[in-house]
């Protein structure tokens, strides 16, 4: 395999010469570390509210089921998660919860986020990609300190000694950060460590929790170094991260949290070498640990399992002013051990991407894998054309094809679904999608610009989770009944707008709308599907004074969704809780402010100034209006 | 109650729009101390009564109006022994919109965040049970009027709202001193 790339590397790198290379990822949006300032993103799962074409749904506010720009359900979680284009496992069951990452914002220069399937990174991304590239520190020893603190209206105050008493509500978000940096001509140091820790003591959730755990405090502790440097005639990127996590994970297999140890290890490097002028060979190899055990204050002790992920890859670039071809090999080895039962996987990847630049106006790309896995073959392929009409007037058209194993889709290794694991005519069954976007964009003056946007997706074949919950009011317990469904299908239309505007170097201000209809499918994924909202709206004004003061204010609103999996909840609750979210806004505002020439920020954030209740998920937290301050100290280049 | 809030709403907002930008932000600064008469509004006076309460802030030119950042104590006296007595320091940050009025006084209105921190006094209770906080939030009026060298005298109005299960509403009045001065070029350095 590795002789026929080498000879197709020669016979490319010979019929072409010149070197240009334009990024063509398409539906790719990029969020710089101001942009995370200004909106008040302090939680890196915050950044998931700054992403307008994703839908998500959250139980506690900071691990969260994410739809990308309706590539999936709130199941089936399998986004491909990178820091510095290394991908990091944050396996926590089906939800996603980024805060595990070994970072803040403080070392964020920019997320990348992609919401077509595409290849990324080595690897096909049918659900998505958020890929973190963290800063490159500044000449000679640098640090910065982070700290915010957090809390949600609602609580008793002195009528807790009244008769009109009421349970305390949520503290949240205490984070301590601290951040050494060194770097040289050649190279950078980084290391890191941060802790965070938060009450649940929300009444949604605290009856749950305090029947499994004599703890209601969630802990995590998180450290990274990062190591880049140039040698060799390229550039290499060592990561180590570590992240220990007690806390509540939401299973979905018995509809309720369980008291987790998470403890997440990572050892990777990637980089390139640049052969030529034209010819890059980028590599990659990791090595990751996931594992999940009880917390020392479970009450009783059920489970046990760990994820042991080796990943190595080798791929070669080769570009000129025409063209840019990649050939890339990928071998994944995955060693999982559940209640004692272990297995192995191993799966190759063979990938390539071709972007062929016609003309200034038109350039194309092709992109497709194959993976062999479990005895069966995986195809998957993307065909992207960009057209340029007029210099204001660009029109993107593509179209996608992915399949994927049901044992790829989901981290649900819990007892009753490990049956359903262990058998390969439901693990090994393949979901299939298509994807097609045509997407138009108009640029006036740099000053406006206008996005309008058309999707449509096809699943077929999926494999399903068929849930019916079962409440029980007195301990808020919840018992689950599951079916796994086959031959699930859905087809799905969406269309958006997205207006960029700056009025002055002070205001600029976004506004985006989008609305999904499903047409036709099977009753499951239909139902399933009603858990995505059909209008979405966000409007959000940044104003910025002198680069040292600013204030961000969004508006949110989001359609009614209902859950079939708790279409008994209203009745079996006596409407304490409900199946359906109803419609909802929200106002965020954030106002920040630079101090001792730029070494101190401070960050007031206000989330939800309409303090209206309201729900994420059924059986979630209710959230208020919240409000937390944090504060950045920052020291550059000292001891050069 | 909502008639002095809605006043000082419509104060907020009328200043607002008048207020001018500063070219000079930063400049000039005060520090101020003032005797408070608070009475609350939604049903606490049933358990405790307010007894004194007096604040202190440091106010400084921002980009357009004035910022400050102060404190407010207030003691609380339980009508029956079961409602211990309690405590509350309001550590706010306040913008204020100033317009200019004859014989160099001035008139300002704006909105006042912070967080409202209650202490309670009983022996029965742990550390996490005597100490609760809230976001605290409202619309904030003064008068300012200069009687010697840099000294001047302040009369203010406030509504609050602390944001607890059953919201507590304040409505203050104020009356203090202020002393206003240069800002030194450290003191610059460190808001720039």
């Amino acid at each position: 395999m590795i002789r026929l790339i080498s000879i197709l590397l020669i016979i490319s790198s010979q019929l072409f010469s010149q070197n240009i290379y334009t990024n063509s990822d398409i539906s790719k949006t990029i969020i710089t570390n101001n942009d995370l300032k200004n909106s008040g993103v302090i939680n890196i799962s915050d950044v998931f509210n700054l992403l307008n074409n994703w839908n998500n749904s959250t139980i506690n506010g900071y691990s969260f089921a994410v739809s990308p720009n309706n590539l999936s359900l709130y199941q089936n979680q399998n986004v491909l998660i990178l820091i510095d284009g290394q991908k990091v496992d944050l396996g926590e069951q089906d939800f996603i919860n980024l805060n595990l990452i070994p970072l803040t914002i403080d070392q964020i220069d920019t997320v990348e986020i992609i919401s077509f399937p595409q290849l990324n990174n080595g690897e096909y991304a049918q659900n998505g990609v958020i890929n973190f590239i963290t800063k490159k520190p500044t000449k000679g020893l640098s640090f910065n300190l982070f700290n915010s603190v957090g809390n949600e209206v609602g609580d008793p105050g002195p009528y807790v000694f009244t008769q009109e008493r009421s349970p305390n509500v949520d503290k949240l978000g205490y984070l301590l950060s601290f951040n050494l940096n060194t770097s040289g001509e050649n190279w950078y140091l980084r290391s890191f460590i941060k802790t965070e820790e938060n009450y649940l003591t929300d009444p949604a959730i605290i009856d749950r929790i305090n029947s499994i755990s004599s703890d209601n405090k969630s802990r995590m502790l998180a450290a990274s170094v990062i190591l880049n440097f140039n040698a060799l005639s390229g550039n290499h990127n060592f990561l180590f991260g570590y992240t220990e996590n007690d806390d509540f994970v939401f299973y979905r297999q018995i509809g309720g949290e369980a008291p987790t140890n998470n403890i997440l290890k990572h050892i990777g490097i990637n980089g390139t070498f640049n052969l030529s002028q034209n010819i890059d060979l980028n590599y990659f190899v990791k090595n990751s640990n996931n594992e999940i055990k009880n917390r020392t204050s479970a009450i009783y002790s059920e489970f046990f399992e760990s994820t042991e992920l080796f990943l190595s890859r080798l791929e070669s670039k080769y570009k000129n002013k025409n063209i840019s071809l990649l050939f890339g090999l990928s071998y994944e080895n995955q060693e999982i051990s559940l209640l004692g039962n272990n297995n192995e996987f191993n799966m190759i990847t063979l990938y390539t991407s071709l972007n062929y630049f016609f003309s200034q106006r038109f350039n194309y790309a092709i992109d497709f894998s194959t993976t062999k896995q479990n005895g069966e073959t995986l195809f998957n392929g993307t065909l992207k054309n960009f057209w340029r009409i007029t210099t204001n007037n660009n029109l993107t058209f593509a179209f996608s094809y992915s399949q994927n194993l049901f044992i790829n889709n989901t981290y649900s290794l819990f007892p009753d679904n490990y049956r359903a694991f262990m058998d390969s005519t439901i693990s090994d069954a393949k979901s299939n999608l298509f994807s097609s976007v045509l997407l138009y964009s108009y640029n006036l003056n740099k000053r406006l610009k206008i996005n309008l946007s058309g999707d449509y997706r096809h699943f077929f074949n999926y494999t399903l989770e068929d849930y019916n919950y079962q409440f029980y009011t007195l301990d808020r317990n919840i018992e689950s009944n599951y079916n796994l469904k086959n031959n699930e299908f859905l087809k799905v239309a969406s269309g958006s707008v997205e207006i960029e505007h700056i009025i002055s170097e002070v205001v600029k201000h976004n506004l985006y709308y989008s609305y999904q209809t499903n047409f036709e499918g099977s009753s499951l994924f239909s139902e399933l599907w009603k858990s995505l909202p059909t209008h979405k709206f966000v409007y959000s004004i940044n104003f910025n004074f002198n680069n040292s003061f600013g204030i961000w204010a969004k508006y949110y609103y989001q359609s009614e969704t209902s859950w079939s999996q708790y279409r008994y909840l209203d009745f079996q609750s006596t409407n304490e809780s409900s199946s359906k979210s109803k419609a909802y806004s929200t106002i965020d505002l954030s106002a920040q402010k630079w101090f001792w020439q730029k070494r101190v920020w401070l960050n007031l954030v206000f989330k939800d100034i309409l303090n209206n209740r309201k729900y994420f998920h059924p059986i979630g937290a209710g959230f208020d209006m919240r409000f937390y301050l944090q504060f950045h100290l920052y020291f550059h280049s000292i001891l050069i | 109650m909502n008639k002095p809030k809605t006043i000082l709403a419509i104060l907020f907002v009328s200043v607002s729009i008048f207020s001018q930008s500063h070219s000079n932000t930063f400049d000039k600064s005060s520090v101020a101390i003032s005797y408070i008469k608070s009475t609350e509004h939604n049903g606490l006076d049933t358990y405790w009564n307010i007894e004194n309460s007096f604040g202190g802030y440091f106010q400084t030119q921002f980009y357009i109006g004035d910022i400050s950042v102060g404190i407010s104590h207030t003691s609380f006296k339980g009508l029956k022994t079961k409602y211990p007595d309690f405590s509350s320091n309001y550590i706010y940050l306040s913008w204020i919109g100033v317009i200019d009025l004859p014989l160099n006084s001035s008139f300002g209105a704006g909105i006042k965040i912070g967080s409202y921190l209650m202490t309670f006094e009983s022996d029965t209770l742990n550390s996490f049970q005597k100490n609760e906080s809230e976001l605290a939030v409202g619309p904030y009026a003064i008068f300012t009027l200069p009687v010697f060298n840099h000294l001047s005298l302040n009369v203010s109005g406030e509504f609050i709202t602390v944001f607890t299960k059953r919201s507590m509403k304040f409505f203050n009045i104020s009356a203090g001193v202020s002393y206003s001065f240069s800002t030194p070029d450290w003191l610059k350095r460190v808001f720039e």
